[in-house]
């Protein structure tokens, strides 16, 4: 069995060296992402990979609380080495467990797929310094787990959710991104946890927090409150060993925190149970707090520009964790890192330009896309179905999506044409002034179209500078540009992502025909096209269309072919800008088209049902009576032959004669009158 | 301090005459188990209860802890805990009464396993509300009129030794285990001060790190429910159940699927054989009425097609008001039950009040690989 744990330390000096003994011992492999320590950490850790080669380690360069992407990332490395189960912990955590073959046989018998390691927060006799720690005294607990706990995931889970995410505080996973449910908490043996050592420690712990989170772009409201709230208490009250041991007992819950003096109150006590290790200890000059946060201001700290809520993903380069955009795709599973150079030199085969492919452009042209978003793009759609049709884009990148009209049309085209577009949309949701703000539908509306119509097409929600980051050079055969539209916005996108552009890239640019408030998109494309081969089309707010790829490719070669002869330039734009009509009639006559059919299919089906169910109502009724007849006519049956009443036929005749007599109608009686 | 396994701790307040019966009980109950009794006075009221300590206080086997001011249950019971030293602690309320064999039976089931938190016993109808007998639901009311002290006989001898596992113990009578509470701690005195409710959240916490808590099948204790706190109780329940819920979100799930699940019918069902055999009183035979679909409500004349086709479901007379956890047998998906149960209760044959041309057929059916003799009813003797 191979175990693995993947864990996130920065500045635990007084503790690191007793965890890394402990989870030598229980596992294969050790993957620590240091968060640039300053303490000595960083040095201990060091020593432990070079003396037993089953530690990797990897620098952390950002002040921010990413820290389930990254163990996420680590984690799916593990996962990669063929690791049986990863443990994702925390340097003051301890497992419960006597040693390697019980921790093996617990994970053999557990039968679940993913463990919740519920804490059990220790509450130290004696609190040490700020970088001095005894880890072999006696503790004592509350006799209560945590509510809260750590999680544990298994090969077989991954193998089967390779998509999935680590929740923030490394408390639970999901299937991935869009699955809105964490899994269920099945609760494993127990994790020893120390989080307060010494008062200057818990002091600079809280301090640090408050400045890692408000760099954290993913954060939820509730997320590490507690140790803002400790920062307070820490703050407003003198800080005595009883009132730690109140924070430690419920460490993480909101509860009140008073002092608590253990032994009073008869806890349990618990030890830790650390191997000797063979490593020795490295002598570290002692640090105070304030020494130290003087030492991480000299560090050079990377910083990631993201919108709130979006989503992001590591990688490893070069001993380094690297943040990145994460893309996603439609249907929740992730999407790649990084998107790869495309081959250079790349002619598809079914395709030459000719008057056969104008022909087959015009026709691309007049597909409708059944899913429609109306927005200022429709007029346009025609217009990218040609452009698709005509080059065939191995990879479409959109900046600026917005809920998407155009980049679902391209995705359309991409299904329709046979293209096999990889398609990605770029857009923090977060809306600009020419747009205007975006409410938060705007994404989710997005989001659900995109996971029930192109569930394996691909968004990455964040800045355009950042999502730069996430594209190789020569990577996109063609990207729309329809960001935020003054001059310089347009000017920075296009420097942005020239040289992200393949040898056949073609950039299209939207608003180039709007000269009001101010829009500069026109201005800049005036500029552009005296450096590059260009066609513009006027309608629909106006489209430029740019060549930026390499002289001689296959896409050069039809701007070169409308350029030579600009009357079939001339009859294209006229053939486009007379679909506007069209589309116009269909948009306000739904009747005649999709919508129409539809609805009256509706009214036919509902008309159907109504006649099913009335004619089953009747058939009932049928039965009903006919059961009913049936059981008259053998009762008549019965009376007619019974003996008694053949015998007082008499009477029956005698009644009628006195009613007959008193002037009353003839009585009928049931059944032959004998 | 003390050597021996088990130290019964009794907390008191007020209501003397209970205490008297419940401290009688334990001292007349034939026990093999070494054990010592700690009364507790919760600073009681009623002057009978300081004389009553007085009684005991030169006893050898007794243990009197007179607290100073009311502290509640969870406090006194954590008192006693404390006072047990390394014995395994009791707890029993003061409105029980034991039987014979109660404590040897609690004792060998905490020991049949290595890691039991905690046992509890089966109880009367309103006592318990996971182990109660006859019927696993509480009420007021019992389905049976039968003297406990029967019960508890039927259950020593049927059930005895019988552990079964249940999600939490209950606190009117618990043995807890003294290993578990050195590693889990001791009953929780800031979230349930008053009682109600420590005594399962000691459980759950111990269940949380692989302790069981078991059921023992063979003891039957008397707890006259309800009596312990009087009108404060209904506050104290609602109370309790919030702040359990909210200590243990898995409360209601687990609630709901031992009921679903009802682990306690066999338990119960084998009480209730028990009980038959004592009834019985060394009689071999016993009388049923069979009946099946075409032939309902125990017809004397059940053809042999109708034996081969429809089965048969054999009833005991009046068995459902008297032993409700039998029911009927219904043939021949039963027989081997029938033949084990015939065993345990000491009945060699069986006589069926059918006519002697099915009885060929009912035979087979029931006969097939057990001793049981099956006979028809003698005619003169048909109702």
């Amino acid at each position: 069995m191979n175990i693995q744990a993947v864990m996130m330390v920065r500045n635990e000096i007084d503790i690191i060296s007793a965890s890394l003994t402990e989870k030598l011992g229980l596992f294969d492999r050790l993957l620590v992402a240091d968060m640039q320590s300053t303490d000595g950490t960083r040095e201990v850790v060091d020593a432990y990979a070079d003396a037993t080669k089953r530690v990797d380690v990897y620098n952390f360069p950002y002040l921010a609380r990413q820290q389930a992407e990254c163990l996420s990332c680590l984690s799916k490395i593990a996962f990669k080495s063929h690791a049986d189960w990863v443990f994702f912990l925390d340097a003051d955590e301890f497992l419960k467990v006597e040693n390697r073959a019980d921790l093996e046989s617990y994970l053999l018998n557990c039968g679940s797929q993913i463990v919740h390691l519920p804490w059990i927060n220790l509450i130290p006799t004696e609190y040490g310094t700020f970088s001095d720690f005894d880890i072999d005294q006696e503790f004592s607990w509350t006799g209560r787990l945590s509510t809260y706990s750590k999680v544990a995931v298994s090969g077989h889970y991954y193998l089967s959710n390779p998509d999935f995410v680590l929740e923030a505080g490394n408390h639970n996973v999901r299937r991935n991104l869009s699955c809105a449910r964490p899994e269920d908490v099945e609760l494993g043996f127990p994790l020893y946890h120390v989080p307060i050592r010494s008062v200057e420690r818990i002091k600079y712990k809280a301090a640090n927090s408050l400045v890692v989170d408000s760099g954290k772009h993913n954060r939820r409201t509730d997320e590490a409150g507690h140790l803002t709230n400790l920062h307070e208490i820490l703050g407003a009250n003198e800080v005595t060993p009883e009132l730690l041991n109140g924070m430690c007992m419920d460490y993480g819950e909101k509860a009140k925190i008073a002092p608590v003096d253990p032994k009073k109150l008869d806890w349990p006590s618990a030890k830790l149970a650390i191997p000797a290790t063979e490593i020795p200890k490295l002598t570290i000059s002692p640090l105070n707090a304030l020494g130290l946060r003087e030492k991480d201001k000299s560090k050079s700290w990377r910083s990631v520009n993201q919108p709130l809520n979006a989503t992001v993903g590591a990688m490893v380069d070069n001993g380094e964790l690297i943040l990145l955009p994460q893309s996603v795709r439609g249907n929740g599973g992730l999407g790649p890192l990084r998107f790869p150079r495309l081959a250079p030199g790349y002619v598809d085969p079914g395709v030459s330009f000719d008057e056969k492919a104008i022909l087959k452009a015009l026709c691309s042209s007049l597909i409708r896309p059944p899913f429609n978003v109306f927005s200022a793009w429709t007029d346009l759609v025609p217009a990218l179905g040609m452009i698709f049709s005509t080059m065939r884009p191995r990879r479409f990148v959109e900046l600026g999506t917005h809920n998407g009209m155009s980049f679902f049309s391209a995705c359309q085209f991409s299904e329709f044409l046979k293209t096999n577009t990889q398609c990605i949309a770029v857009d923090s949701w977060e809306g600009d002034p020419h747009a205007g703000t975006h409410s938060p539908e705007v994404f989710t509306n997005f989001q659900s179209n995109l996971r029930s119509r192109f569930p394996s097409q691909i968004y990455l929600r964040t800045f355009f500078q950042e999502a730069a980051h996430a594209f190789d050079e020569g990577s996109i055969d063609l990207i729309h540009i329809d960001g935020f539209h003054s001059y310089e916005a347009v000017r920075s996108d296009f420097e942005t992502w020239l040289p992200k552009m393949s040898d056949r890239g073609v950039m299209i640019f939207h608003d180039t025909n709007v000269h009001r408030n101010d829009f500069g998109v026109w201005q800049f494309w005036e500029e552009v096209t005296k450096s590059f081969p260009s066609i513009e089309l006027k309608h629909g707010h106006g489209l430029g269309i740019l060549y930026v790829g390499k002289e001689n490719s296959d896409v050069s070669e039809v701007f070169e072919y409308f350029r030579t002869k600009p009357d079939y330039q001339t009859f294209l734009k006229t053939f486009l800008e007379a679909q506007i009509e069209a589309i116009r009639i269909e948009k306000a006559n739904p009747s005649n088209h999709v919508n129409g059919i539809t609805a009256e299919r509706d009214r036919i089906t509902a008309e159907r049902d109504r006649i099913t169910a009335e004619r089953d109502r009747i058939t009932a009724e049928r039965d009903k009576l006919s059961k009913l007849l049936v059981e008259r006519t053998e009762a008549l049956n019965m009376i007619a032959t019974d003996k008694w009443w053949r015998r007082t036929r008499h009477f029956r005749r005698w009644s009628n004669s006195i009613r007959k007599l008193r002037g009353r109608p003839k009585k009928k009686w049931p059944g032959p009158v004998l | 301090m003390s050597n021996c396994p088990v130290w019964i701790i009794i907390p008191i307040y007020n209501q003397s005459a209970l205490v008297e019966q419940c401290v009688e009980s334990v001292l007349t109950a034939n026990v093999e188990t070494e054990y010592k009794v700690c009364l507790i006075d919760d600073a009681s009221t009623e002057p009978e209860i300081s004389a009553l300590l007085d009684r005991f206080e030169g006893d050898a086997r007794f243990e009197c802890i007179r607290n100073s001011e009311n502290l509640g249950f969870t406090r006194t019971a954590n008192i006693g805990i404390r006072q047990a030293g390394r014995s395994n602690p009791l707890l029993l309320n003061s409105d029980t009464i034991v039987y014979d064999h109660w404590l040897d039976e609690l004792v060998g089931i905490l020991g049949s396993e290595p890691k039991v938190s905690s046992v509890t016993p089966m109880s009367n109808q309103w006592g318990s509300h996971l182990t109660c007998y006859p019927d696993a639901k509480m009420s007021d009311v019992s389905l049976i009129d039968v003297p406990d002290e029967n019960i508890a006989r039927a259950a020593y001898d049927a059930c005895g030794g019988v552990g079964t596992a249940i999600h939490a113990g209950v606190g009117f009578c618990l043995l807890l285990n003294r290993q578990c509470i050195d590693e889990v701690g001791q009953l929780d005195e800031i979230n349930f001060p008053r009682g109600y409710g420590e005594e399962a959240d000691f459980c759950y916490r111990a269940s949380y790190l692989g302790w069981r808590n078991l059921a023992a099948a063979g003891c039957f204790v008397t707890h006259l429910h309800g009596k312990s706190f009087g009108s404060e109780k209904a506050l104290l329940m609602e109370t309790m159940i919030s702040n359990f819920r909210s200590l243990h979100p898995s409360q209601p799930a687990l609630d709901l699927s031992f009921q679903e699940r009802d682990p306690m019918r066999h338990v119960r069902r084998r009480i209730d054989l028990g009980r038959l055999k004592q009834d019985l009183s060394g009689s071999s035979e016993l009388l049923f009425l069979a009946s099946n679909q075409e032939q309902p409500s125990g017809a004397p004349f059940l053809s042999a097609e109708n034996i081969s086709s429809k089965g048969v479901e054999l009833r005991m007379i009046s068995a459902t008001t008297v032993y409700p956890n039998i029911g009927t047998y219904s043939l021949p998906i039963d027989a081997a039950l029938l033949a084990n149960d015939m065993k345990i209760v000491g009945i060699k044959r069986l006589v069926i009040d059918c006519d002697t041309q099915g009885l060929i057929d009912l035979r087979n059916l029931i006969a097939v690989g057990s001793e049981l003799e099956v006979r028809t009813k003698e005619k003169g003797n048909r109702q």
